[in-house]
């Protein structure tokens, strides 16, 4: 894995690797402290807050 | 066919939607609700078909209408998706159409939401009209915690929290059945195990593989039929030798299922989607 799929979490400063085919949008997981964020840019990779959960969400 | 797909969020099920169509060679772009603007001018001109995969189901609702009145065809349609993203309106039209649901009330008052419940028998379900994942679904064994309920539901101050749907609570077997429905067809089922009364994934229940039999997937295809729904995720429950309706999902996760069932959902939404559906125009 290289370096341009790894970046801080925002929250634990721990390493949040994502895959290769990473989207914009999608959600990523840190795995140190479960905090959620949404995929802002691939190139470089840039991560911001994910969307707060509204109470009209669903499937 | 140009097809966009509406979310906001991408989650496992989005990607492999997006993955499963770029392998089919099938160019498709994001509408994300965040960042449209929408007017009656013709950036959407080239628009063929819109698939919704919106996690907010008040936008979604609002984008597919706007987008049918452009001549584009939704999936599902606006229709279909208001339809089952109320849970009241969704028990009736299956009830009218002789499909068995618990027993359900509507009411707009704490007053008439109690007398209902002496019908129904305790203990009841309280489900909020519109809502998923088992949210703020509360059971009352007695008069008493009804109205303590009522009260809070009240309190809360939305309208929405003031309309009252009561059903007949239901002793499950351990666990539900979803069933996975595409272009009309059901094509995969898994049971959701749990020991709560509640059994969604997202409330910890366990996704099981689960055989279709003929029976259900006549009663899902009957379902959907009603309901004018192209894509679903149907929830059933045993009971007394047959099935209760619980709800109809017109946008289904379908995480849960992919581990449990060889069917690759993905692939038959995209096959589906990319023959511009089959239920024909909205």
């Amino acid at each position: 894995m290289s370096k341009k799929n790894q970046t801080k979490c925002l929250e634990c400063q721990g390493e949040i690797i994502v895959s290769d085919d990473v989207m914009v949008g999608e959600v990523v997981t840190c795995p140190e402290c479960s905090s959620d964020f949404e995929v802002l840019k691939v190139k470089p990779l840039k991560l911001g807050p994910a969307p707060e959960v509204q109470e009209d969400w669903g499937q | 066919m140009n097809i966009g797909i509406l979310c906001s969020k991408i989650r496992i099920e989005e990607k492999i939607l997006f993955k499963e169509f770029e392998k089919m060679g099938v160019k498709v772009v994001q509408l994300d609700p965040r960042k449209l603007v929408l007017t009656n001018n013709k950036h959407f001109a080239k628009t063929d078909l819109v698939l919704n995969r919106e996690i907010g189901q008040t936008r979604a609702e609002l984008i597919l209408e706007y987008f049918e009145n452009l001549g584009i065809k939704t999936i599902n349609s606006a229709r279909s998706t208001i339809l089952t993203n109320n849970k009241t309106l969704t028990t009736q039209v299956l009830e009218l159409n002789n499909i068995a649901v618990p027993k359900t009330i509507l009411a707009f008052s704490e007053e008439k939401a109690l007398e209902a419940a002496e019908k129904i028998g305790y203990p009841v379900v309280i489900k909020p009209v519109w809502g998923s994942w088992g949210r703020l679904i509360s059971k009352a064994d007695t008069k008493e915690s009804l109205e303590a309920i009522l009260e809070h539901k009240a309190a809360l101050g939305s309208p929405q929290h003031s309309i009252f749907y009561l059903q007949q609570y239901i002793e499950k077997p351990g666990r539900d059945i979803r069933v996975f429905v595409v272009g009309g067809k059901a094509v995969a089922g898994m049971y959701r195990v749990s020991e709560h009364w509640l059994t969604n994934t997202a409330k910890g229940a366990v996704p099981q593989n689960m055989e279709l039999t003929k029976e259900v997937s006549d009663l899902v295809e009957k379902i959907v039929k009603v309901l004018k729904i192209e894509i679903a995720g149907v929830d059933l429950v045993e009971y007394q030798g047959g099935f209760l309706v619980f709800e109809v999902n017109p946008t289904p996760e379908f995480h849960g299922l992919k581990q449990v069932s060889a069917v690759n959902i993905g692939k038959h939404i995209v096959e589906y989607v990319a023959k511009g559906g089959q239920i024909g125009k909205n």
